[in-house]
């Protein structure tokens, strides 16, 4: 009871971690992709194998005639999962 | 030519529509010709938050639609010669709006007024994109909560690609004010920081409000609270009107103001 009562996190700290991911998912566009979740997994799978994974984040970038995909992969700092 | 600021928030009860009316009135101490109107079309509420309810004869929907003229529409304060207020029709919905109604109206309110003042309607749909449309800044009012906030960042979005500023390869001016800060909920650890509100939004801070019941006693009279000298609320409007009309005012932390131990011991002499 004790510990768990030190441990509570304090509800401010929690708002801010679910709005910085809510708002960050709001903003992205890339999230209309269908496919784009799926493909997120997959190459944190694949990536996972080799190093430690803490994010993927894909952006649709287009520049005049050009469309890419640009990938980026946060790294965990702790190294392979 | 004044600027036009547009105040917005994404979600409704925020404190939007008293901040113009604060904002409008501290712009108008502090020398300026300014006019609020109220683009809440059909669901007026700024002539109340002013006590000028009963003074309303045209609104801007007429104004709009030529039935009338601005000269006609515009209502005087009582409390300040320099604040004028122009309502929002009650009878009509927001579908009236058009974006050469609301441009003109615009272009002509700026050329007798320091500052233009646009209470946008909640929601982030035609209204509230009419109202953002021709601004050149836009006041952002949020409460420290996670609904609040979220909703404030979608109405920034549409903002950053929907007035015609940015369409124009120019940037609309962000402001943000945080409205309801009750310092002791933000010291315990139960209420978002400011600072942690700043880093999501990603604008600039133009003030905080603390939580003040002397708002409602304010609404209830028809008298903005920046009229009562001694009001914490007050005060945080009186210096946000100062910044916005460029005098530096240092930030006042009212996250630990008025509360905690010394409050208590004061409290004991009393």
């Amino acid at each position: 009871m004790l510990f768990d009562w030190f441990n509570k996190k304090k509800s401010a700290s929690v708002a801010r971690d679910r709005l910085t991911i809510a708002i960050m998912s709001d903003r992205d566009s890339t999230n209309d992709l269908p496919f784009m979740n799926d493909m997120k997994a997959e190459i944190v799978d694949v990536v996972k194998k080799y190093v430690g994974v803490r994010a993927v984040n894909i952006r649709k970038e287009i520049e005049g005639e050009v469309e890419a995909l640009a990938i980026d992969v946060e790294l965990d700092r702790r190294g392979v999962n | 030519m004044g600027i036009v600021i547009a105040v917005i928030s994404g979600k409704g009860g925020v404190g939007k529509t008293t901040a113009t009316a604060n904002l409008g009135l501290g712009i108008a101490m502090n020398g300026k010709k300014c006019v609020v109107v109220d683009f809440d079309i059909g669901q007026r509420n700024l002539d109340m938050i002013l006590g000028l309810e009963n003074r309303v004869v045209y609104d801007l929907v007429q104004v709009m639609d030529g039935e009338a003229s601005v000269k006609q529409a515009l209502i005087k304060s009582k409390v300040d010669d320099n604040l004028n207020f122009l309502a929002a029709s009650q009878s009509k919905d927001k579908s009236v709006l058009n974006s050469k109604k609301v441009q003109k109206l615009v272009k002509e309110l700026k050329e007798s007024f320091d500052y233009v003042i646009l209470d946008s309607p909640a929601g982030i749909e035609s209204g509230f994109e009419h109202t953002i449309e021709f601004a050149d800044a836009a006041i952002i009012v949020v409460n420290p909560e996670v609904s609040s906030i979220r909703d404030a960042d979608r109405a920034i979005g549409i903002l950053d690609s929907k007035s015609q500023k940015v369409k124009d390869g120019a940037e609309v001016a962000k402001y943000l004010i945080i409205n309801r800060i009750a310092a002791d909920m933000v010291q315990s650890g139960e209420m978002l920081r400011s600072e942690d509100i700043l880093d999501i939004l990603n604008i600039k801070l133009v003030g905080k409000i603390p939580e003040d019941k002397g708002v409602i006693d304010a609404s209830n009279q028809g008298k903005p609270i920046i009229l009562d000298k001694k009001s914490i609320a007050g005060q945080a409007y009186r210096r946000i009107a100062g910044r916005l009309c460029g005098k530096k005012i240092d930030m006042k932390d009212v996250e630990i103001s008025d509360s905690g131990l010394f409050k208590k011991i004061a409290g004991i002499f009393k």
